[in-house]
Order: C-alpha cells, then structure tokens, then sequence
C-alpha cells in the first residue's frame, strides 16, 4: 500500500483529468470513488493486486530451485524454582485452553458463516433471476391489460355508433370486465409474491452485501462512467442509455443505504 | 299482359331481397362474433409484442453490462442464449396473428361499408398502425419481410376503404 494514501493506478491527462490504469484507463471522479481513500478495497485494486501476487509466487517458485541450509538456532534454557514453576505451568496451560477453546470457538464460526455466506448468494442468485422471470410476468399482464382496456373503448364507440344494439354491448362489455378483472387480481396476486420475496431474500442480501458494499459501489461508479463515455461516443442509443444508467443508479442508492446502515 | 308475365314481374326481386337480407343478417352476427374473438387476439399480440420487445433489449443491455464489467461472461452468455432461444417462437407466432387480425379487420371494414354501418376506425388510426408495422419491422420484433409487406398491403387496402 502506497503511504500517501493515493491509489498508484491513479493518473491525470493535461487536461486535468482522471483515469485508472487498472481499469483499464476508464475515466473516473476520485470525489466519489475510493483513489483517494481505501483504495485497497476497490475491486480493481484487488484484482491487480492479486494479478501482482500470483507472478511473484511464480517466480517465487523458479527461484526456489537453490535452498540455503540455514543453521538452527540454540535455545536458552533458564532454571526456575519448582514451585512457581508448577503454579507457573497451570496458570499457563488454563490460559492455554481457554485460548485454544476460543480458537476453536472461532473456527467454527468462520466456516458456519462461510455456510451461511455460500447458501445465502445461492438463494440471492435464484432469487435475482426469479425476480426476473416475475417481472416478465407483470409486463404481459400489462400488456394484457392495456389491451383490454382497449377493446372497451372500442365497443363502447361501436355501441354509440349504433353498430352493437344494447344487448351486445352489455354482453360483450361483461366478457372484458371480467377478463380485466381477473388480470388486475392476477398481477396483485404476482406484486404480493415478488414482496414477500423481497421481504425474506433483503435481509440475506444486505448481511452478505455489507461485507462488499465497498468494493461494489466503487465497481459500479466506475461502470457509470464507463456508461457516460460510450454513450457520448454513440457506442448505445440514448434510450438504452437512459435505462442502465437508471439501474445502476438505484442499485448505488440501495448499496449506499445498506453501507449507512453497517457504518451506523 | 298475361298472369304469367304480371306474377314473374311481382316476385322480380324477391330472391335477390332474400340473399341481401340474408347477408345482411349473417355479416351482423359475424361482426358481433368478431368483437366476442377479438379480445384474446388483441391481447395475445400486445403479450408477444412486449415479451420480444422486451427480451431484445435485454439481449442488448447484457452486453453493454458485459463490456462495463458489471456481469461476468459465463452469466451473461447462459442467458443471452436463454434470451436468443425463446424469441424466433415468439416471433413466428406474433407475425400470424397479426396477419390474421388485419385479414379480419379489412374484411369487417369491406362488409361494414357494403352495409353502410359506421366505421369505428379513422384514417389516422390506420396511419398509426402502418407506422407501428415499420417499426416492429426495424427493431426486429417482426422478422419476415413477406409478413411485413403483407401486413402493409393489408392495411394500404383498409386505409383505402375507409378514406373513399
């Protein structure tokens, strides 16, 4: 880590301003990015870091083909009286054994957590593409919907004009009114589901994010203003623009929460 | 003149009467059957109108997500080909029955003003649509280029009903 507190993939252009040699030179705004601060959580950091790690261990590894025998070292050995030796030694070894407990202790966190950690981001993964296929849903039954609604006010003039007597219109209008019925449940039944979905899954979401809400935002800055540079080269449409940059927003908004919540 | 000629001369048209009353009769009951079949068909195209809408521009948006970094490529490629693999269905089933709405609904506007019954469609409306076709053609929610002429042709033919 750099003393200075500034990340060494940090550089200015002549025009004042800033890229990141580890991703890749993109364009980025150290105001809200961590190139200033903890950079060693930024993800681009880290993985240049652990790029830097596996070619030292590599090399690590052909040098290691001459070993040195070093000499061993002699111990000291110092006379006590038995007594305080003996008291010494008990004193020690219960010290010895709660550390040891407490270890134990610990280790055994570390892999319930690691459990909890790997069954938590596989119910996130299933959760986000459930997410997905239901949001697919809500939009046919909009689309079913606004069609509906449609067909009313086509029979509705028909009926003005004279086309359809009374009779007609008020059967055929039952037929859409229950049809649109039926959707308007439909989708209140589906928005009850993705909520309690919702309600069950953020909880998980948010102890397993928090570990990473760091790294995540400044992945995601980045992103944006990867997104700003391709949309003012004409790399995407405007429209497409517009919807990431909107997602990527709230996903920052959320992240940024959860961060509030954990530093509070 | 004689009985023959006088009676022939009274019934001149009554077959005639009879087939129009008939027509008549038969093309009301199908125009009231169409607006009871409409509805699901109507409803059916805005669905797969949606879903290809939907999946191409979330086709598009995982590789600009791919280029920023924000999903890895094994992730993004399983479900772009997910993606790629439901739309040629959706598509294929979209673009016949939008050809069978429009075939239905020239013939209804044909019939229509054969009976002199008020149109519930303005030429505006059928200048929307020709717009609606050229785009869903562009932005390849319709593909064929067979379908899309004939859906053209399909509408030209209504607008020009509706317009004389």
């Amino acid at each position: 880590m750099s003393s200075s507190g500034v990340c060494p993939a940090l550089y200015k252009d002549s025009k004042g301003k800033f890229y990141c040699k580890y991703a890749g030179g993109a364009e980025v705004d150290p105001a809200f990015m961590p190139c200033l601060m903890e950079y060693w959580e930024c993800p681009y950091y880290v993985q240049a870091a652990k790029a830097k790690k596996m070619e030292a261990a590599a090399k690590e590894k052909e040098e290691a083909g001459v070993s040195v025998v070093q000499p061993e070292e002699t111990t000291r050995v110092v006379s006590r009286p038995p007594t305080a030796v003996a008291v010494e030694a008990e004193e020690e070894s219960l010290g010895a054994s709660e550390l040891e407990n407490l270890i134990y202790q610990a280790s055994e966190l570390t892999k319930s957590w690691e459990e909890y950690e790997r069954a938590a981001r596989e119910v996130i993964e299933k959760w986000e593409e459930l997410r997905d296929r239901l949001e697919r849903e809500l939009l046919s039954i909009d689309s079913s919907l606004e069609a509906y609604a449609a067909e009313l006010n086509r029979i509705e003039l028909k009926h003005k004009l004279g086309v359809l007597d009374e009779n007609q219109f008020e059967d055929l209008k039952k037929e859409l009114e229950g049809k649109i019925s039926e959707k308007m449940s439909e989708k209140e039944n589906l928005q009850r589901k993705i909520e309690e979905l919702d309600r069950l899954v953020i909880p998980h979401y948010k102890r397993v994010k928090a570990a990473e809400v760091k790294p995540e935002i400044a992945k995601l800055r980045i992103a944006l203003s990867k997104l700003e540079q391709k949309f003012k080269e004409g790399g995407i449409t405007e429209d497409l623009y517009k919807k990431l940059k909107a997602e990527l927003e709230a996903k920052l908004k959320r992240l940024e929460a959860i961060r509030e919540e954990v530093e509070a | 003149m004689s009985a023959t000629s006088h009676r022939e001369l009274s019934t001149l048209f009554e077959e005639a009467d009879k087939a129009w009353d008939e027509y008549v009769a038969t093309v009301k009951r199908e125009l009231v059957a169409w607006e009871r079949l409409r509805p699901a068909l109507v409803e059916r195209l805005s669905i797969l109108r949606a879903r290809i809408s939907s999946s191409l521009e979330e086709a598009e948006e995982l590789k600009v997500k791919l280029e920023l970094g924000l999903i890895d490529e094994e992730k993004s490629q399983k479900k772009l080909n997910a993606l790629l693999e439901e739309i040629p269905a959706m598509r294929s089933e979209l673009e016949q029955a939008w050809l069978l709405l429009e075939r239905n609904t020239l013939k209804s506007i044909l019939h229509m003003k054969r009976l002199n019954l008020p149109l519930d469609v303005t030429e505006e409306d059928l200048r929307k649509k020709l717009e609606s076709i050229e785009t869903s053609f562009k932005r390849h929610i319709i593909d064929s280029k067979d379908v899309y002429e004939e859906l053209k042709q399909l509408v030209e033919q209504q607008l020009q009903l509706v317009s004389t």
